[in-house]
């Protein structure tokens, strides 16, 4: 039986579509039973896949210099990449702060925000530095397939995982398409 | 004009009326073609571009494009639909359309046309830039970000309304909805109808006390007549079964008396009235009130029930009526007058085509909104005049109109000669001013009752007495402590605390507006009806149903 790497990764994201990606609960084992090898995602807790996976997911946003660090390895390494969710696809809630520079984000969230008192924003070199805006995944490399929700439901990741697997290029419609 | 003719639809011959647009034809014989700015209410704009059709080798937008004779159409091509997805794609990208926490998602024109064109990632830059959110108004929220520049509510608050408050200001992609000369919206000349957030397909205009209450799929809609004055318009309820409460109330398009139109009263002060809600039986015991139960409350009122005589307001509905002239035969009166100074000769619709509208102490905006709509269309199209008798100044302000005072009205009544299509509205008039309508056939009348079911009254032949006796018996929800003097023995039936429930010895809480079931008759005379929407906060009387055997209780 020929296998189909996966590998995932999350962005400037929530999670949840990665619960999404679990919420298929039974339908994950018929998928592995079907081909489907799962590599580097944050389940397995592996970092980095090999070169040549099938397909690359990717949730949330490309917020920072790190995760454009990220979905571009990603993109090198995978034949075809797919944008889970509203903000791999759209840029998603993040992008409320688009309409505001860094600095005052920084400033809002880790100085003038009522609770705080003495507050700095982290500097620590380890952490990412925030782009200018939020950009969807498309903004950043090619994107092949999109799966927008938030979360998108286990249906339709589900049903694009399985046309893929059976060889045909998925299509979302009805119940599967949703944007919110 | 032209009779019927025909037109070629995507190869097949297809009937069309003259006057239709290329896109009444195709939805007429049920050929889908996607649109965003058209609005079935409203004057077509053609502002959109999505309702692109081919014609002779050219793309034209269906909605403003005349059907004519011999006309060869295509509606759906790979041209076409590469055109409508760049559309869509600019609509989506040009400012903030990212669905998931947007108050109407699940409920929005521009979500749909996502779904149907398969669009699953935006293909411009997006967020680009950022634009106001106006959140000076009472009851609507304006944010920017989320308009599409359809112009609907323009045309809505104009050509609909008749209100003129709304208008475009800047020019291309920074192009902002505005109210008068570009003050915020709560402090404009806004009557706070509410036609422009019916008719927004995004949630660019959206109800504030109505935001997150309930998506589309938790709605329960129910079709009936607004309750809140005699004009009766024609409503669609949204009640949220789970929370037991009234979402949003929108205007039926299809329906008379006012086709859609509403007021800031029938669509907002029905749902946040700001009274004070009685769910408690009160019993006063000299200067003590004491909460007692409804059923004791109940037997406290049928014990003297014989004893005294019962008074109502207009707004109660015809069964409460009826079963309140079976409990108290020969001794129900109504608190309110009943009978036209004189009787109405026009109808609501004629306001539409009158040509000079006489107006006797009305501050039509404020009492009788729809109404007001109407004659501010007639007024601004430059079809009619507008003569207020006695009006005061802010009233009808924007519009151009004779003031004049009841005596230089009653000196001028030649002014009255040229007008053919002339209408008087009234809710009073002096001696002097009856005896000068009543001699003037051609000129109109419609009397503005004062309250809901002023006409039900009259037709359960229930007259206008004041209140006298020592056991008076008090039901409605308009009361007013100047309706009733001292009585020794007073029983108020109101859902309502107000002056009246002040001095009552027994109070009994009723069921109001959205909790019952019944009919009324609006100042046309037509029966209009009310459903139950929502189940009452506690357990209350229903007046309908007074003393009548209930059924056992479970």
């Amino acid at each position: 039986m020929k296998t189909v790497k996966i590998a995932s990764t999350w962005c400037e994201g929530c999670s949840g579509c990665h619960m999404s990606f679990l919420d298929m609960d039974e339908r994950l084992v018929e998928l592995i039973g079907k081909g489907l090898e799962l590599t580097a995602t944050p389940i397995t807790d592996l970092k980095i896949p090999p070169m040549g996976t099938d397909i690359g997911i990717i949730e949330g946003s490309v917020a920072t210099d790190h995760h454009e660090e990220e979905v571009k390895e990603l993109r090198k390494r995978c034949k075809l990449i797919v944008a889970l969710g509203d903000c791999a696809v759209f840029g998603g809630i993040h992008t409320m702060r688009n309409y505001f520079t860094v600095e005052e984000l920084l400033e809002r969230g880790y100085v003038s925000t009522e609770s705080t008192v003495n507050g700095t924003p982290p500097a620590s070199p380890e952490l990412g530095k925030l782009l200018p805006k939020v950009l969807a995944v498309n903004e950043v490399v090619k994107v092949d397939f999109y799966i927008p929700g938030c979360p998108p439901p286990a249906d339709a990741i589900y049903h694009v995982l399985n046309e893929l697997l059976e060889g045909r290029m998925p299509k979302l419609e009805g119940k599967l398409l949703h944007y919110d | 004009m032209d009779s019927k003719f025909t037109i070629t639809l995507n190869g097949k011959e297809v009937e069309a009326i003259p006057g239709q647009t290329i896109l009444d034809v195709a939805r007429s014989h049920g050929v889908h073609i996607p649109a965003l700015c058209n609005h079935k209410a409203l004057i077509p704009r053609g502002s959109c571009r999505l309702c692109v059709v081919e014609e002779g080798g050219r793309v034209r937008a269906s909605c403003t494009t005349p059907a004519e004779r011999g006309m060869k159409i295509v509606t759906d091509s790979p041209r076409l639909r590469a055109a409508r997805e760049v559309v869509l794609q600019l609509i989506f990208t040009g400012r903030n359309h990212y669905c998931m926490y947007c108050e109407v998602s699940g409920n929005c024109e521009l979500q749909d046309l996502g779904y149907e064109f398969g669009m699953d990632h935006f293909t411009f830059p997006t967020y680009e830039n950022r634009f106001p959110v106006d959140n000076s108004h009472e009851f609507i929220l304006l944010d920017h970000n989320r308009c599409v520049l359809c112009g609907r509510c323009i045309r809505a608050c104009a050509d609909l309304a008749g209100h003129n408050v709304l208008t475009e200001k800047s020019r291309g992609y920074r192009t902002l909805i505005a109210a008068d000369l570009d003050i915020p919206l709560g402090f404009s000349s806004c009557v706070s109808c509410g036609s422009c957030v019916q008719v927004c397909p995004t949630g660019a205009f959206i109800e504030k006390r109505s935001a997150y209450q309930g998506k589309k799929e938790q709605i329960k809609t129910v079709r009936m007549a607004c309750d809140m004055c005699p004009v009766g318009c024609a409503v669609d309820v949204h009640g949220n079964p789970e929370t037991n409460s009234v979402v949003k109330i929108h205007g039926d398009w299809d329906a008379p008396p006012t086709f859609g139109l509403m007021c800031r009263t029938g669509r907002y002060l029905s749902l946040f009235d700001g009274h004070t809600r009685l769910t408690n039986a009160k019993f006063r015991q000299d200067s003590k009130v004491l909460d007692i139960a409804l059923e004791g409350a109940l037997n406290l009122f049928a014990a003297r029930m014989d004893q005294g005589t019962a008074y109502v307001d207009g707004s109660l509905y015809n069964e409460e009526l009826a079963r309140l002239k079976e409990l108290f035969p020969g001794r129900l009166f109504s608190l309110h007058p009943v009978s036209p100074p004189l009787p109405s000769t026009a109808r609501i619709k004629d306001l539409g085509e009158a040509d000079l509208f006489v107006l006797f102490r009305l501050d039509l905006d404020r009492e009788y909104g729809a109404l007001g709509s109407l004659v501010k269309k007639r007024v601004r199209s430059g079809a009619a005049r507008l003569v207020l008798v006695d009006g005061s100044p802010e009233v009808f302000e924007k519009l151009p109109a004779e003031r004049l005072s009841s005596k230089a009205f009653l000196a001028r009544l030649d002014m009255l000669e040229g007008a053919a299509a002339a209408v008087a509205l009234y809710r009073d008039l002096g001696d002097k001013e009856k005896e000068a309508l009543e001699k003037r056939e051609s000129l109109r009348r419609i009397w503005l009752p004062g309250e809901t079911n002023t006409v039900g009254l009259a037709r359960y032949g229930i007259e206008h007495a004041p209140v006298k006796g020592d056991t008076v018996f008090l039901f409605g929800g308009n009361l007013r402590e100047s309706d009733v003097g001292n009585p020794a023995f007073l029983v108020c039936f109101t859902p309502y605390e107000n002056g009246v429930t002040k001095k009552a010895a027994v109070v009994v809480p009723t069921l109001k507006g959205f909790e019952k079931n019944g009919t009324l008759f609006n100042l046309e005379g037509e029966l209009l009806t009310r459903a139950a929407v929502v189940t009452p906060p506690a357990p209350l009387a229903d007046i309908a149903k007074l003393l009548s055997p209930t059924p056992e209780k479970r």
